[in-house]
C-alpha cells in the first residue's frame, strides 16, 4: 500500500467521522419529561388531511403529553415506503391500510393483535359501536389487527340533465345491468367518430368496481376458497359469461364508455363526471360533496342487477393499524382509541362513510341525502376478493387487467381463450410465490 | 565569525524550508479534505448499493423478512418470465430508433441555430426550453395533445377527414407515440452539437470552398468528420438514457396497453415497488446494467475506425 493511499484512507475515514459528528450534532436533544411524538401515516393528501389535522387538535388537546406527526406518503408509494420502514424499524406508530394490501402489512408479523384491546375495553374500545361487517374486515384469521376508518361501497351516479335532455328516465332500485347498458346507449353522444358524451364511464381495469361486480352480479368467483388457485372459479361456466358480459359491452357500443385503455393514460386523472363529459359512473361516495359543490344535478341508483337476480354492492375499505414495535404502543393505542370513537366519526362523516353507528351517521344523512343510497346497499355488499389471497396485487390483478384489455383491444378474440390463458397464468404465478411451497 | 547578515539568511533559508515542505502536504492534505466527501458519498450511495444490489439479486427479498439467498433463481426466472423478454424487447426497439432518430434531430437544429442570423441566441433559447420542463410535466402535456378524442393532432387531423390514431390508447401506437415525444428533449445533445459545429475551424471551411466543394459536400467531408468526437459523445449519452426510460411509462400509459410500452425499467420499478420483488427487481437491473456497459464498451471499441480526433494521429 502506498503512502498516499494511506492517507487517501485516512482522509476519507476522518471525513466519515466528520460527517458523524455534524450528524450527531444536528439531531436534537430530547428531554426525558418531552412529550411523546407519535407517527400517524396515510396516503390522503390535500384537503383529504382535513380531517386528520382536526382529529390530531382534538386528540393532543385531551392528551397534553403525546403530540403527533402526520405523515402524508404518495399513495404508489405508500406500501413500499411504509414496509421499508417496518423492516428497519422506524415505521409509522399508527398506520392506514387498504383492503388490497392487508394480507402483505399482517403477513409481515409487525402488527399489534388488537383482540385483547377489544377484549378488554382498552381505552373505551369495543366492538359493538361498529358495524359488524365493516369491523369484521379487519379480523384476519381470528385476530383483530385493524380499527376500520371508514369504509365505502359502490352504487351508481346519474347526470339529471343529460338524462332529461335523453328523454331516459332516472335509474330506480331494481334496475337490471341490461336496462344499464341499454340507457347508456341511449346517453351516448358521437359524431363521426368523435364521442361528445360518453353514456356511461365504465370501470375498465378497475376490478373492484368492475369486473368483480360483474362476477358476483352473475353468481361467480374469481378465486377459490382457499385463495391458492383461480382454475375452476375463473372458468366456471357462471364466471365465463359474466367476463364475456363485460367486454361486450365495450365491443357492441364503443362509444358508450371510455376504453379501459383509455382510462389508465388520456383519462387517468380527469375527472369525467365533473368535467360534465360522461352521464354515469359506477364508484363510491368520495366526491359525492364535490359534485354538489360543483353544481351538477346528479342522483344515486344502487347498482343494476345481474342474472343472480338479487341487489348487491361492493364493499371499499380502510383501517388503521399498530406498528407492533412502536416505542410508545400505550399511546398509539390511545390515538387508536380516538378514530374508534364517536369523536372521529363526527368530524369523518362530511369525507367518508363512519364504520361506527350513532351521530357520525345521522349528522351525515342529514346533510347528505344521497348518502343514504349507499348505506342502504351496505347490507348486500360483496366480500373483498383481494382479501382471498395473499399475492393478489402481484399474481392475480396484472393478469385479469391484461385479459380485459386485450378482449377490448381485439374484438375478434375468443373471450373464453382469454380466459384459459389467464387461470393458467394466475395458477403459475400463485404456485410460486405460495408460502406452503 | 557568524554574522548578523548570515544569520538572517540562515533564518530565511530555514523559514522557507520549513514553510515549504509543510505547504506541500498541506495542499495534499486539501485535495483530500475537499475530495473525501465525494469519496464519502460514493461509497455510501453509489459503490455501495450498487455491491448491495448486487447481492440481494441472488435473493428472494420482500423487505419484510430477511433477504433469503437463492443463488441464480433470479436469472433463470428471467430467462422463462414473457414480461422479461417482452420489457427487453420494447426497450431495444426504442433505444434502437430513437438514438439515431434524436441524434439526428438533434445535429440538424444544431446546424440551423448555428446560422448566422438575426436573433439566433432567442432561437437557442426556445430550442432548449423544453429540455429544462420536468419530464413528468411533459408527459402530462403530451397525454393530451395525444388524446385521441380531444387531442390536438387528432382533432387537426379530423378537419381534414381524416381520422387520426388512437397513440398511447392502442397497443399498435403507443410505443411509436413515446419515441415521437423523445423528440421534444433534444436541447441538450444539440447544445453539444453546437458546440462542435462552433469548433470547427473557419479555415478548412474556407479551403473547401475554395477547392470547390458545395454545401452537402463541406457538410459531409469536413462538417460530419469533425464532429464525429461530438457524436460520439452524444451517442453513448444518448444509449445510457433510452435504455434507461421510465417516466413517460409511469405517468401516461403504465406499461399499458397490453405491456406495449413495458420499457425495462418500468418493469424493475413494478418488481421492486409495487410486488416488493426486491430480489428480482435488483437482477432485472443488473442485466439492464450488463446491456448498457456491453452497448457503451461496443461503441467505444468501434470508435477507433469512425471517430476523427483533429490533431491526432
Amino acid at each position: 500500500m502506498t503512502m498516499s493511499f494511506k492517507r487517501a484512507l485516512s482522509f476519507t475515514g476522518i471525513s466519515i467521522v466528520m460527517a458523524g459528528s455534524l450528524t450527531a450534532m444536528t439531531v436534537p436533544y430530547v428531554a426525558a419529561a418531552a412529550p411523546v411524538t407519535l407517527t400517524i401515516s396515510t396516503w390522503d393528501s390535500g384537503a383529504g388531511l382535513k380531517p386528520y389535522q382536526e382529529a390530531i387538535k382534538e386528540f393532543e388537546k385531551l392528551h397534553p403529553g403525546i403530540k403527533v406527526n402526520l405523515q402524508s406518503i404518495q399513495s404508489q408509494y405508500y406500501l413500499p415506503k411504509v414496509l421499508t420502514e417496518m423492516a428497519n424499524g422506524s415505521a409509522p406508530d399508527l398506520m392506514l391500510v387498504g383492503d388490497s394490501n392487508v394480507s402483505e402489512f399482517v403477513n409481515s408479523g409487525l402488527l399489534q393483535n388488537l383482540s385483547p384491546l377489544f377484549a378488554h375495553h382498552t381505552d373505551g374500545l369495543n366492538s359493538k359501536y361498529f358495524y359488524p361487517s365493516v369491523l369484521k374486515m379487519g379480523n384476519i384469521n381470528g385476530h383483530q389487527y385493524f380499527v376500520p376508518k371508514d369504509w365505502s361501497d359502490e352504487a351508481v351516479l346519474y347526470n339529471k340533465t343529460m338524462f332529461q335532455k335523453a328523454h331516459v328516465p332516472y335509474p330506480k332500485a331494481g334496475w337490471t345491468l341490461n336496462q344499464f347498458v341499454k340507457d347508456a346507449a341511449a346517453l351516448t353522444i358521437a359524431k363521426s367518430g368523435h364521442v361528445q358524451q360518453y353514456g356511461a364511464e365504465l370501470p375498465g381495469t378497475w376490478l373492484r368496481a368492475g369486473l368483480e361486480y360483474w362476477v358476483s352480479a352473475y353468481g361467480g368467483n374469481i378465486l377459490d376458497k382457499g385463495g391458492h388457485s383461480v382454475s375452476g372459479a375463473l372458468n366456471s361456466a357462471k364466471t365465463e359469461k359474466a367476463i364475456e358480459s363485460f367486454i361486450d359491452v365495450y365491443r357492441s357500443h364503443p362509444n358508450l364508455s371510455p376504453s379501459p385503455q383509455a382510462m389508465n393514460s388520456t383519462f387517468q386523472n380527469l375527472d369525467l363526471f365533473l368535467t360534465k363529459r360522461i352521464a354515469m359512473t359506477m364508484t363510491g361516495p368520495w366526491n359525492v360533496n364535490e359534485y354538489k359543490q360543483a353544481g351538477i344535478k346528479f342522483g344515486v341508483a344502487p347498482m343494476p342487477i345481474g342474472p343472480v337476480g338479487k341487489p348487491m354492492t361492493q364493499m371499499f375499505w380502510a383501517g388503521f393499524a399498530v406498528y407492533k414495535n412502536s416505542s410508545h404502543v400505550q399511546q398509539a393505542d390511545e390515538l387508536l382509541a380516538f378514530f374508534a370513537s364517536q369523536k372521529w366519526a363526527k368530524i369523518d362523516w362530511q369525507w367518508a362513510m363512519p364504520a361506527l353507528k350513532g351521530p357520525g351517521v345521522r349528522l351525515m344523512e342529514k346533510n347528505n341525502p344521497m348518502i343514504k343510497e349507499f348505506f342502504n346497499a351496505a347490507s348486500v355488499a360483496n366480500p373483498i376478493t383481494p382479501l382471498g389471497t395473499l399475492n393478489w396485487g402481484k399474481d392475480v390483478q396484472p393478469v385479469l387487467q391484461n385479459m380485459i384489455e386485450s378482449g377490448v383491444e381485439n374484438p375478434k378474440a375468443n373471450v373464453k381463450s382469454l380466459i384459459a390463458s389467464a387461470v393458467s397464468q394466475i395458477d403459475t404465478n400463485l404456485k410460486q410465490d405460495d408460502p406452503q411451497k | 565569525m557568524e554574522t548578523g547578515l548570515d544569520k538572517h539568511a540562515q533564518l530565511h533559508t530555514e523559514g522557507r524550508l520549513r514553510r515549504s515542505v509543510p505547504l506541500r502536504v498541506q495542499r495534499r492534505r486539501l485535495f483530500y479534505i475537499l475530495v473525501s466527501p465525494w469519496v464519502f458519498g460514493f461509497l455510501a450511495f453509489v459503490l455501495g448499493p450498487m455491491v448491495y444490489s448486487g447481492y440481494i439479486s441472488f435473493t428472494r427479498w420482500n423487505l419484510l423478512n430477511p433477504p433469503q439467498f437463492i443463488g441464480l433463481g433470479n436469472y433463470s426466472q428471467m430467462m422463462q418470465d414473457p414480461l422479461f423478454w417482452q420489457s427487453l424487447k420494447v426497450t431495444t426497439i426504442y433505444a434502437v430508433v430513437s438514438v439515431p432518430l434524436t441524434s439526428a434531430f438533434a445535429l440538424f437544429l444544431a446546424i440551423l441555430l448555428n446560422q448566422r442570423v438575426r436573433g439566433v441566441s432567442i432561437f437557442r433559447t426556445i430550442f432548449y426550453l423544453p429540455s429544462v420542463v420536468s419530464g413528468v410535466a411533459v408527459s402530462m402535456v403530451f397525454l393530451w395533445v395525444f388524446n385521441p378524442q380531444f387531442g390536438i393532432i387528432n382533432s387537426m387531423l379530423h378537419d381534414f377527414g381524416i381520422k387520426g390514431p388512437g397513440w398511447v390508447e392502442s397497443p399498435h401506437w403507443a410505443l411509436p407515440t413515446i419515441i415521437i415525444m423523445s423528440l421534444w428533449g433534444v436541447g441538450s445533445p444539440m447544445l453539444i452539437f453546437l458546440a462542435g459545429l462552433q469548433g470547427i475551424p473557419p479555415d478548412l471551411m474556407e479551403a473547401a470552398s475554395l477547392d470547390g466543394a458545395g454545401v452537402w459536400r463541406k457538410f459531409v467531408s469536413v462538417t460530419i468528420p469533425l464532429l464525429t468526437p461530438t457524436i460520439l459523445f452524444n451517442v453513448i449519452l444518448s444509449i445510457i438514457n433510452q435504455f434507461q426510460v421510465f417516466t413517460q411509462a409511469y405517468v401516461m400509459t403504465q406499461g399499458g396497453p397490453l405491456d406495449s410500452t413495458l420499457f425495462l425499467v418500468y418493469y424493475i420499478f413494478e418488481n421492486a415497488f409495487q410486488y416488493l420483488n426486491m430480489g428480482y427487481g435488483a437482477a432485472l437491473a443488473w442485466v439492464l446494467f450488463f446491456i448498457v456497459f456491453i452497448l457503451t464498451v461496443i461503441v467505444f471499441a468501434t470508435s477507433g475506425k469512425w471517430v476523427f480526433y483533429q490533431g491526432g494521429d
